[in-house]
């Protein structure tokens, strides 16, 4: 084959290729362009994952008609006119590259008004080819209109996946937006249904709620940290210890209010939270990291979801150095994790731990998961001290708590947890060996799903079947069931499968694909934190999770018990 | 107040109302019985808000009067005396209950009875009798089924509906469904349905245990109520608050048809699964039923009942059927609902009725028309 240059059409779709690589992105610079504009309301409405239809509609400055034409060129911008702008980019966008790649691969409607005009301007692009324009009204503002996304690049669209995943890449993005940009109202709608809003009050907190919803909320700390001597600036929310997730994909950074994603930043972070975390697990994070324009290059990735800072070690420490002063701040005693982690190599012991344990003093949020951390993890625990003595049952904590005595010390046990492996165990063994038990139910019961619940039902369908759920599509997200895993028997069938797909709707976004239903029935079906225990339920509950391969964590990864040796407690009692 | 009476009727009396004291008080005077006094006898009450129970005690009255104690007390103390009359005396002004008997004198603390929640009565409404015998067959064929977990409360109740000189009730718990039809002693004016809570009827099953004289039951739904009056050596009412709510309409749910009919003899059936279940114990407590027509005319019809656990192990008993119709059949139902509706059958013939292995399968006593059992079955690898 001959060397030759491209004909432009073809070299625009795989430039193209570069910006719009799935429904998403086209997502993300529309919306930038939308923030660029100054919008303070943006709605973004997809059809099938994105790719049937994208329409971003904002309330922002417009585009002049007669300049319209021009930004469908490739690096037309309004953003960047100078070398000396483009060292200091304070805009979202920039390289001028967005909507024509978005053009080329797609079917574009662009509708726009400048709030002073009385008319709007309207013009239609196929692949990349201007089909029509002309005057329209329209409400102040730019609606671009994306149809029929890579329709001529039929390899690109192979390459997508599922629509619901598709959506749900959208709704991740749209909602670090909302996050960052807690001035302008968010509104997603999938479908035709509105799967998304922010309130656009310009409270940090209450995009954070409309994200992460209020239990998450309730544990986030906030960050407000000024280096007046570098100038660099963090803002945003940690959570507190007590909550953690299984993956970085609850980790959102932006800088200068740009979404990025930063390895550096990550590990900054994880950093900070050295010693108040199980091993694998991650905190949620949304961090706005405001450096001056000139000490960031922007301009390192098409995407530009990756950025180069001009002094990294000064960036990871200022971000280190502020999450870590949040937690602490938050925690009761600062130094609680490190005199503990000594502990287990027998140097001094704390007297703290018995306090917070036992007192039932309302403790920081974060407690909890600082003995977990501490003791959960071994040399604490190890199979020899469940297995070789057996644990005698003492009695009920807080009709919570299974508190256990062996020759090795005393064993605090979280019953919800513990029950919690045992059924998975064996909801798991049942799946694997095709037994899982599936009752059928006397009178079939219709179940409404939110959006969010269909798509975890739709997304699972398969496993949820394997695991004992038996359902019909009944219209609508309403759904016929007609049976339940055998081991809800004694629930509200219907609100046996709601539960399970909320854990599954909120577990699913962390964890493979097959643990997820297997975990949220565990956690459905097993005792609730509260219910008070017989002896015996509390010696069977016990010998079944011995007998466990992997007693000491629940499936979310949680500790099943808390370990205190004795000597430690002889030392407390000063009898050491 | 002022009375005497005997050690036996009075701990009997207690025993009685003892079932209905509340066991965690939200209200405290609940964990009291009410001591009054009504046509010459002692009157006994005890309520839980949810279910009341009185009975009448023989008594020599001297002074009448009405008092609450402390029930768990009085009735240990009671049945710690011999057998022979006790006194016993309200003072009024230390409000000091003195019960004293023989050598043994105690004083009790008491609560004003003003202070006792209304035992509620029922005078008004539907009123039906029943035989003894016939109301005890069917709350333990029906209670059963029953719900146990409230999270869907008509579903703990047992429905029972009034019809001429007919009565049905109808108990599920979402998996199965029990309906007994008996006959009244009376006819009633109209036709009236309530939904009884299953632990009502469980008391009223034991309380009425061998009496012979008939069970009157006074329905007034509109007060949310029903009361059943106990006749015999002694008298007892228990008055129970209704569950509201709609019961499921299980017309609907029992199978009109079937592909296989198989009669089967109850001791020896459920022997076979009360074996089954202790090797489905282990896995997932489901007991598989194949029902086998006749191979040759020589040889009887055949029913397998197996079950296994990958752990554990398996097995299988093969039991002869009385008849079979229709096809080969095959269906796996948890172990627990198969032994209760087994249990409760107790004697004689039982005919299973299915059609597929995801149906319900239907349990019908074979001499008489009285009671159907629907259990839903499980969803098994065959």
């Amino acid at each position: 084959m001959t060397i030759k240059v491209l004909p432009p059409n073809l070299s625009a779709k795989i430039a193209a290729g570069e910006v719009v690589e799935r429904p998403a992105s086209v997502v993300k610079e529309l919306v930038e362009n939308s923030i660029d504009a100054g919008a303070s309301q943006i709605t973004v409405e997809i059809k099938a994952g994105g790719v049937e239809q994208i329409k971003v509609i904002d309330d922002g400055h417009g585009i002049p008609a007669d300049e319209v034409a021009v930004a469908f060129q490739r690096h037309a911008t309004s953003k960047v006119d100078t070398q000396d702008h483009l060292d200091a980019i304070a805009t979202l966008g920039f390289r001028g590259e967005a909507l024509p790649s978005i053009s080329v691969v797609s079917r574009t409607i662009i509708l726009t008004r400048q709030p002073l005009n009385t008319a709007g301007f309207r013009m239609e692009w196929h692949w990349g080819e201007p089909k029509s324009s002309g005057v329209h009204g329209c409400p102040p503002g730019t609606s671009i209109e994306v149809s029929d996304l890579f329709g001529n690049l039929p390899a690109r669209r192979k390459f997508l996946r599922s629509s619901t995943a598709e959506a749900s890449r959208i709704q991740e993005l749209v909602s670090r937006y909302a996050l960052v940009f807690p001035g302008v109202r968010f509104q997603l709608v999938v479908d035709g249904r509105t799967s998304f809003t922010s309130t656009g009050s310009g409270l940090p907190l209450e995009a954070l709620l409309a994200v992460y919803g209020h239990q998450a909320t309730t544990a986030m700390l906030e960050i407000h940290d000024d280096d007046l001597e570098t100038g660099y600036q963090v803002d945003g929310f940690v959570s507190a210890p007590s909550l953690s997730r299984a993956n970085r994909r609850y980790m959102t950074f932006f800088v200068n209010r740009r979404w990025v994603q930063s390895r550096m930043l990550s590990y900054a972070v994880e950093e900070a939270y050295m010693g108040l975390l199980q091993v694998k697990r991650f905190p949620l994070v949304a961090l706005n990291i405001i450096i001056p324009y000139q000490d960031v290059d922007v301009n390192y990735h098409p995407s530009k979801r990756e950025v180069r800072f001009r002094e990294e070690n000064q960036v990871f420490s200022t971000v280190q150095r502020a999450v870590r002063g949040a937690l602490v701040a938050d925690s009761p005693v600062p130094s609680l994790a490190s005199p503990y982690a000594s502990d287990s190599q027998s140097t001094i012991p704390t007297p703290f731990l018995l306090r917070s344990t036992f007192s039932g003093v309302p403790n920081g949020r974060g407690m909890p998961d600082y003995s977990s951390n501490r003791i959960g993890e071994p040399p604490g625990l190890t199979d020899s001290m469940l297995s070789a003595p057996p644990l005698n049952v003492v009695g009920q904590l807080k009709q919570t708590y299974i508190v256990a005595e062996n020759s090795v010390g005393m064993f605090l046990v979280d019953q919800h947890a513990a029950h919690e492996r045992v059924l998975f165990d064996q909801i798991y063994e049942e799946r694997n060996q095709k037994e899982s038990a599936s009752q059928t139910i006397l009178d079939v019961v219709s179940v409404d799903l939110t959006p969010a619940q269909d798509d975890a039902l739709k997304a699972n369908q398969e496993e949820l079947v394997k695991y004992g759920f038996q359902f019909e599509y009944f219209g609508d997200r309403s759904y016929l069931l007609r049976a339940v895993p055998a081991i809800f028997r004694d629930g509200d069938p219907a609100q046996s499968l709601l539960d399970v797909l909320d854990m599954t709707a909120f577990e699913g976004l962390v964890r493979q694909k097959e643990d997820v239903t297997a975990a949220s029935i565990a956690c459905h079906g097993a005792i609730r934190a509260g219910k008070s225990l017989t002896e015996l339920e509390m010696v069977a509950l016990l010998e079944q999770l011995a007998a466990t391969p992997n007693p000491h964590t629940c499936p979310h990864g949680r500790p099943t018990m808390v370990h205190f040796s004795s000597m430690h407690i002889e030392r407390e009692f000063g009898r050491r | 107040m002022k009375i005497s009476c005997l050690q036996e009727n009075l701990s009997r009396g207690l025993a009685v109302v003892g079932r209905a004291v509340a066991s965690r008080a939200t209200l405290p005077v609940t964990q009291n019985v009410l001591l009054s006094v009504e046509q010459s006898m002692l009157k006994l009450s005890a309520t839980n808000l949810e279910i009341a129970m009185t009975t009448w005690v023989g008594a020599s009255i001297q002074e009448e009067g009405s008092i609450t104690v402390p029930a768990r007390l009085l009735t240990e103390f009671v049945n710690s005396l011999p057998n022979d009359t006790i006194d016993l005396t309200l003072d009024q002004g230390s409000g000091l209950l003195e019960i004293s008997s023989g050598n043994s004198n105690a004083h009790i603390n008491t609560t004003e009875a003003s202070e006792f929640p209304p035992i509620p009565t029922v005078d008004d409404g539907i009123a039906a009798q029943v035989d003894p015998l016939v109301l005890k067959s069917a709350i333990t064929r029906v209670a059963f089924a029953a719900a146990t977990e409230e999270s869907r409360p008509v579903l703990t109740g047992v429905e029972m509906k009034l019809d001429a000189g007919k009565f049905t009730m109808a108990a599920a718990d979402g998996f199965r469904l029990a309906v007994h039809h008996g006959d009244l002693l009376n006819s009633v004016s109209e036709e009236m349905s309530v939904i009884i809570p299953a632990r009502t009827m469980n008391e009223l099953n034991r309380l009425v245990g061998d009496r012979e004289e008939p069970v009157e039951i006074l329905m007034t739904p509109a007060k949310g109520q029903v009361m059943f009056r106990v006749q015999g050596a002694d008298r007892i009412e228990i008055v129970s608050q209704l569950l509201q709510g709609t019961f499921p309409n299980y017309e609907q749910l029992i199978p009109q048809s079937y592909t296989t009919r198989a009669i089967m003899d109850l001791p020896t059936v459920l022997r076979s699964a009360r074996t089954a279940a202790i090797f489905a114990r282990d896995g997932s407590n489901i007991i598989r039923m194949h029902l086998l027509p006749a191979e040759a005319d020589s040889e009887p019809p055949k029913v397998e009942i197996s079950a296994r656990s990958e752990e554990v192990g398996d097995n299988k008993d093969v039991v002869d059927l009385d008849e079979i119709e229709g096809e080969e059949g095959k269906i796996a139902f948890n172990s627990r609902y198969l032994l209760d509706v087994l249990a409760v059958l107790d004697k004689g013939k039982v005919a299973l009725e299915t059609t597929t292995s995801s149906s319900p399968g239907v349990f019908r006593p074979t001499d008489s028309d009285d009671y159907i059992h629907v259990v839903m079955p499980m969803f098994v690898q065959w």
